[in-house]
């Protein structure tokens, strides 16, 4: 209450009284009057005052216990956080430890399939071993692919890359999947979808390689085509749709609703009759909205599916010289794969190859370092690089890797393993670029050869200084064409290295 | 235009002879206590003598008669105009839900192009009265101005009367229309409540009951706040009435306490409690109130130094008299000290004041406040 407004009542008391300001009260209980009148307003105020105080005291305490609820409350939010990431961490590092062993299994089979004599039947045998391995690597796969959604962990590429070739090779993959089933696969790319792109190739393929899969896997006779068309081309974006259609068994309008969700097949029964974790339309889905697509799909039961994504990609930097220079390493990796086919059918005839390339390297005395530490991992590769005629120096860790190359030893190659104990690939590999830095030594190629297989891994290792990827499980023909390129380079360098040092020498001599 | 105010009492009879004020142009205005309903002798005289005046009039919690109240009266103000034609229309209500149709029917019968301003008088326990407004509205132009009352009992909350035929009866509703372009009617409207501690969300009412704010159990809340102060409720709660806001228009209206429920943990007003509107707590010293019934004065637009005969009607909430029953008429004193010299301040403590919350809105219910009205001719 105001002065003014004290002073008002104060007047209207004087009156209410039958009393003036200007007079001294003569009547008693006038005054009397004016001064209950005042004591009212006295205790009004009081009561008004405890009313307040309540009430502050109240609103403090109500506060208190606001503050106290969201406390609790963002206390929980962050633990449930910290869990989730705990239980991705843990997902991944099964992933990685089940996959350990099924590399196992791949390399050996790989090599009994090279080295030991089989009747057809064994051969059999071999080859469905393999296939199943393989498939149980590719769920395993998109396990640790969802696991990483959920976290959020799974970043998205933006490179150029070729388009055509891709759909091609993953269309060449599916043809070989058919296997013996009455089921003709056909591809088909319209001449006006850009050749080169950008935006994500491994999601792309990944998307591809999925849908094709699922056709595979639920088409017993008839057709699966995989269409490729450019919708529109606005906004510098190409608008591709990837379509594949084929005459399986289909997908009920009501399971057509959620088939997109994780862990959903149709009904328990496809599962039991198809196998599969249900994960592959949902990783789909993810993936296609993490480049900002759409998924969609058309189906009638027992009359075939269609799926199509609808994808905009961005327009690929201009590229004057060879494409294949320009491409980044991923893409290498992928033409160097669909180069190894080819020359695997070359080398049909194995002892004619083995014959090629006892020549080859005799020529040559070589030395690899392999870091790896698990033992299996390490006797697959040994012996796969044995049969290749190089000789080989195991170390179960990064830090003996470094020890070696560091002693002056002269090796030609380091293939690396991420993880190991003591210290880890990334690690030894900074250590061994720091030292050749510091002893101006020319660097020696380092491989990674890891079962990481997501487009940050691979930068992961180039920024550390290595120089290519090898992912797992290491295919011996891959491996063999990955060792000798970097040593045919290693020794260009080499060559050069020692001209110039000559040079110098004799400029020095001169002087 | 000529005023006479005369008072009844019943041992006394009439406080001086009825003035010969009768025409058609004559309002006859009567605020009584309760138990007038059963004595018809006053009313058969005031028919005979103003025969072809418009005679209404309601029962009260407490008459007005300048800066005095009276109980077990009747305050009679006798208003003959010159240039202004008067009109009375009275309906039947028999149920709170006939609310709104009374309110429309009122209007609709005093509907014309000249029409000035409405005085609505009605019961003041058969009624809704935030229906019987928006039932007003519903028929009336927002310049015609629409103000009243609900009419008491003296605090018991039992049978309210309306004169129908210038006879008490229960169960009415009237309007007297003003109509013409000489009639100068103006209203204001206050309270002087002070609000007070956090305005919530109204979470779940129904009608005229409050069950939750934010959530939480109102009566819970409200004892919360109002601590010791809370021990005499229901009946202390005439002194800690509900602000509530619509979000919407920013309208704010006070609403009183009439029951509290402990099992429901419930309250109920005298006036509807609409959910998503936001409610705070209000209190209110004695200066408080006399400040708000000053500010109503305030909101008045006529000139305080006309020479005029005015009729100031002033409606006020049987709350406010409760919490002034230690100073009373100091809210009749602090109004009339703001009107023009010739004015003649009659009125009742009702059971809700109708007005519009400000100057030419829509007629709302309010609870809790000083009603002016005021009537002069140019």
């Amino acid at each position: 209450m105001n002065n003014n407004k004290l002073e008002r009542s104060l007047v209207r008391q004087l009156k209410h009284s039958g009393l003036s300001l200007e007079q001294t009260p003569t009547n008693l209980n006038d005054w009397q009057k004016f001064l209950v009148a005042i004591n009212r307003s006295f205790i009004g105020n009081k009561d008004a005052r405890y009313l307040l105080e309540k009430s502050l005291d109240q609103s403090s305490h109500e506060l208190r216990v606001l503050y106290d609820n969201l406390k609790e409350e963002s206390e929980q939010r962050i633990k449930a956080l910290q869990q989730s990431e705990d239980k991705s961490r843990f997902m991944a590092s099964m992933s990685h430890e089940i996959r350990t062993p099924i590399h196992g299994i791949l390399g050996s089979l790989e090599i009994i399939k090279n080295t030991t004599e089989s009747d057809n039947k064994q051969l059999q045998f071999i080859n469905t071993a393999f296939s199943s391995a393989e498939s149980l690597l590719a769920i395993i796969n998109n396990i640790l692919d969802f696991s990483k959604i959920g976290a959020d962990k799974i970043p998205l590429e933006s490179i150029d890359f070729n388009l055509h070739k891709l759909v091609n090779d993953v269309s060449n993959v599916a043809s070989a999947m058919v296997h013996k089933k009455p089921i003709k696969v056909s591809c088909e790319i319209h001449s006006d979808v850009p050749v080169m792109l950008n935006g994500d190739p491994t999601k792309t393929r990944q998307i591809l390689t999925n849908l094709l899969s699922n056709s595979v896997k639920f088409t017993h006779e008839g057709s699966i085509r995989t269409q490729i068309t450019l919708l529109n081309n606005k906004n510098k974006q190409y608008n591709i749709r990837i379509s594949v259609e084929d005459t399986g068994i289909g997908i009920s309008e009501k399971a057509q609703k959620n088939i997109f969700e994780p862990f959903v097949q149709e009904d328990t029964s496809t599962t039991r009759k198809y196998g599969g974790t249900g994960l592959g339309l949902a990783l789909i889905k993810e993936f296609t909205e993490m480049m900002g697509g759409e998924i969609s799909i058309e189906s009638t039961q027992g009359n075939g599916s269609r799926f199509w994504v609808d994808i905009p990609f961005g327009h690929a930097s201009e590229m004057t010289e060879s494409e294949e220079i320009a491409q980044p390493i991923l893409e290498r990796e992928r033409e160097r794969e669909s180069e190894i086919k080819s020359e695997h059918k070359k080398y049909k005839n194995k002892k004619e190859a083995q014959n090629t390339l006892d020549q080859k390297q005799k020529a040559d005395s070589i030395d690899l370092i392999l870091a790896e530490d698990n033992p299996v991992n390490a006797l697959i590769a040994k012996t796969m690089i044995a049969q290749m005629g190089l000789n080989v120096k195991h170390v179960p860790n990064g830090k003996q890797a470094f020890d070696e190359i560091s002693s002056g030893k002269p090796y030609k190659l380091v293939l690396m393993d991420m993880h190991m104990p003591i210290m880890d690939g990334y690690e030894a590999t900074k250590s061994i670029r720091q030292w050749e830095k510091e002893q101006s030594t020319p660097p020696i190629p380092i491989i990674a050869m890891t079962a990481n297989t997501l487009a940050g891994d691979r930068d992961k290792c180039i920024a550390s200084g290595m120089d290519d990827f090898l992912p797992k499980p290491v295919k011996q023909d891959y491996l063999k064409k990955v060792i000798f390129e970097w040593l045919e380079k290693h020794n260009q360098t080499f060559q050069e290295n020692r001209d110039n040092q000559k040079k110098e020498s004799s400029l020095a001599s001169s002087h | 235009m000529k005023i006479a105010t005369v008072t009844y009492k019943s041992d006394t009879g009439w406080s001086e002879p009825l003035p010969d004020l009768d025409s058609k142009n004559t309002m006859v205005l009567v605020f009584g206590a309760p138990e007038f309903m059963e004595k018809d002798q006053p009313f058969q005289e005031l028919k005979e003598k103003y025969s072809t005046s418009v005679i209404a009039g309601c029962s009260t919690a407490g008459e007005i008669y300048n800066d005095m109240i009276y109980d077990n009266s009747l305050i009679v103000s006798i208003t003959k105009f010159q240039n202004t034609d008067i009109r009375l229309h009275t309906i039947p209500v028999i149920s709170a839900e006939d609310s709104f149709d009374a309110g429309k029917q009122v209007a609709e019968g005093l509907t014309a192009d000249d029409l000035q301003s409405v005085l609505v008088l009605t019961d003041g326990l058969l009624i809704n009265g935030t229906d019987f407004a928006k039932g007003a509205n519903s028929m009336l132009d927002e310049k015609i101005l629409v103000t009243g009352g609900l009419a008491g009992d003296g605090g018991n909350f039992k049978k309210t009367w309306i004169l129908v035929d210038g006879m008490p009866q229960t169960g009415y509703t009237c309007g007297i229309g003003f109509y013409g372009d000489k009639v100068k009617v103006d209203h204001g409207s206050k309270g002087g409540w002070k609000p007070f501690g956090p305005d919530r969300v109204i979470t779940k009412s129904e009608n005229n009951v409050l069950y939750e704010l934010d959530g939480k159990p109102a009566l819970e809340l409200y004892k919360g706040y109002l601590g010791d102060m809370a021990d005499g409720l229901p009946a202390t709660g005439l002194r800690y009435p509900l602000l509530l806001t619509d979000e919407k228009t920013g309208k704010k209206l006070v609403r009183t306490i009439l029951a509290t429920d402990e099992e429901a943990q419930s309250l109920t007003f005298a006036g509807d409690i609409p959910s998503g509107n936001r409610a705070q707590l209000m209190f209110a010293t004695l200066d408080n109130l006399i400040d708000g019934a000053e500010q109503a004065a305030g909101m008045l637009e006529i000139d305080n130094t006309i020479e005029n005969n005015v009729l100031a009607i002033a409606i006020s909430c049987v709350g406010r008299r409760m919490i002034m029953e230690e100073e009373p008429g100091a809210e009749l004193e602090a109004t009339q000290d703001l009107l023009p010299a010739n004015t003649q301040q009659v009125g009742f403590y009702s059971y809700g004041e109708l007005s519009p919350y400000v100057k030419n809105g829509n007629c709302d219910l309010h609870n809790q406040t000083m009603t002016l009205t005021t009537i002069y001719e140019q």
